[in-house]
């Protein structure tokens, strides 16, 4: 059997919260405090990107894991879905796999071009026309401008927004904005996708048009990661399914089986 | 590829930067376009802010103040310092505040971070090239031509570009952490204008205080553009050769912090 194209090695991620102090009591003590803020503040400052090894090792008060000791496997061509409540970590992991942020610890193999959508119009600007943005945030997700100009009119096709071409994006109604960041990024042709709750945008035409174009993806035999909280989708999109719970990794398995026993815990 | 926590120093991703190129180019058109869009002036812009400025500084330094020019007529001697001092303060602000900006770019997608503080560096010489342009008329009509010192222009340029994206990688890399930066950078380009020879003459620094005075590479930049284009003094070699040696450590060290600093940027921006 080939390499798994994506293999993810006790995978952990730790970020501070930034508990408050406590309240100064007496008018001695809140005068105290406001001449040594710039001293407290610097420390807190600096503490945000330093863990101490107790917090690395046991965790502590002022620290979060979004992530702990995630381990999975990909193998080329899967679609697998990542389920899980609020804060279970599933952008945190597409964060790590698409290189926006580094692991505390642990490691993620790829092999292969990858492109991930957390968010749909996160490469626009809103000052510049529906024209311009099509080539920025192609570029900014790693397209050649050669590939952006062969794909543009499919891309405007596709987001129906022929007649606003020279329109700056901020006048745009929201359903146009969103159409258009998702018609670039849909366009992208890497080897593995991560989508993040995207579909979650537009009319219901759109959506399926969307659903779609990701199913002739998977049919390619491109790699898919799908974060959703819609659990139809998933089945109906997925082959395989991970399960993620406050940072740590419930269950991975055939999809059916997974989101039965997401949905009845 | 193998994605895992970076650990001590790191070295510059060349071959990565190389694929960016096209990213890059993006970048500084849009810079370059949305500078001056939904404006009145549009392009003028660039040259109206040096234009009143070196007004002012004729009538209030030059005329009324007295203070000496270098035998060069007041309006070229202060468009010439202001036409570099622009470039400068313009780059190392929007350097400087570049990765604030683009936050949401930042803690969304992947790209080689470098790329956002340098585009307003590299933007910001297309408002110089035609800044100077002017400056060519504004000679003409005054009568005075370039030295064949005039050949080391694109050294001096080279200097300018390196300090003031080397001073942006800092100031950028440290505004992700501390928010302080955006509320300093002004503050700190007011100084350093007065440390630069914009509306007074280098040859007014006692010359045993000249090298000490030549660190800030800003010096060197305006003195060699004065003396190359104007004549104003003979070559400073040993000034331009300063300015380039601190124009070099500020631009390496800068890289090195803002590479240090990058692996926590879309953690905490």
């Amino acid at each position: 059997m080939a390499d798994p194209v994506i293999k993810a090695h006790e995978l952990s991620k730790c970020y501070r919260i930034g508990l408050a102090g406590s309240r100064p009591k007496t008018l001695r003590e809140a005068i105290m405090r406001g001449i040594s803020t710039p001293v407290r503040n610097l420390a807190r400052l600096q503490k945000l990107t330093r863990f101490t090894g107790e917090e690395l090792r046991g965790g502590g008060e002022d620290v979060i894991w979004s992530l702990r000791n995630v381990s999975f496997e990909v193998n080329e061509g899967d679609v697998l879905g990542i389920v899980g409540g609020n804060g279970a970590g599933k952008s945190t992991l597409f964060k790590i796999l698409s290189r926006v942020t580094e692991p505390t610890g642990g490691y993620a193999e790829i092999n292969g071009r990858l492109s991930c959508l957390l968010e749909a119009g996160a490469g626009f600007h809103p000052e510049l026309t529906g024209r311009e943005n099509i080539y920025l945030s192609g570029a900014v997700l790693g397209m050649t401008k050669h590939e952006i100009k062969t794909k543009f009119d499919e891309i405007v096709r596709f987001a129906e927004i022929e007649k606003f071409l020279d329109t700056p994006v901020k006048r745009f109604s929201s359903g146009m904005y969103i159409r258009l960041a998702f018609a670039v990024a849909i366009h992208l042709e890497p080897d593995i996708l991560l989508i993040d709750e995207v579909l979650a945008v537009g009319d219901i035409a759109f959506q399926k048009k969307c659903l779609g174009k990701i199913k002739s993806f998977a049919r390619e035999g491109r790699t898919i990661l799908f974060i959703s909280h819609n659990t139809e989708i998933i089945k109906n999109l997925c082959s395989s399914a991970i399960w993620l719970n406050n940072g740590r990794l419930v269950k991975a398995g055939a999809v059916d089986e997974i989101i039965e026993e997401y949905e009845n815990h | 590829m193998i994605i895992r926590p970076r650990k001590g120093w790191q070295l510059i991703d060349l071959k990565e930067l190389n694929s960016y190129k096209e990213l890059l180019y993006f970048l500084v058109a849009k810079e370059i376009k949305l500078r001056y869009r939904q404006t009145v002036l549009g392009g003028l812009w660039i040259v109206v802010q040096p234009f009143f400025l070196m007004i002012v500084f004729t009538v209030f330094m030059g005329k009324l103040a007295k203070l000496p020019s270098d035998g060069i007529p007041y309006p070229v001697f202060y468009f010439s310092a202001m036409i570099a001092w622009q470039y400068f303060a313009g780059a190392v602000t929007r350097s400087g505040n570049s990765l604030i900006i683009n936050m949401k770019l930042i803690s969304r997608i992947y790209f080689p971070r470098l790329l956002i503080p340098l585009t307003p560096a590299l933007a910001g010489l297309l408002d110089f090239f035609i800044a100077f342009a002017v400056l060519s008329g504004m000679m003409l009509y005054f009568h005075i031509y370039p030295t064949v010192m005039a050949l080391f222009l694109p050294f001096g340029v080279l200097i300018m570009v390196l300090a003031a994206s080397g001073v942006g990688l800092f100031l950028a890399a440290l505004s992700v952490k501390y928010r302080d930066i955006t509320a300093t950078t002004p503050f700190l380009l007011q100084l350093w204008m007065f440390a630069s020879p914009i509306v007074y003459p280098a040859s007014m620094v006692p010359v045993k205080y000249q090298l000490f005075y030549a660190i800030n590479p800003v010096t060197g930049v305006i003195e060699g553009l004065r003396a190359a284009l104007l004549g104003t003094v003979p070559f400073p070699w040993h000034i331009m050769l300063v300015s380039a040696i601190t124009s070099m450590i500020l631009f390496i060290s800068g890289l090195i912090y803002f590479q240090q600093a990058e692996r926590y940027f879309a953690d905490i921006i």
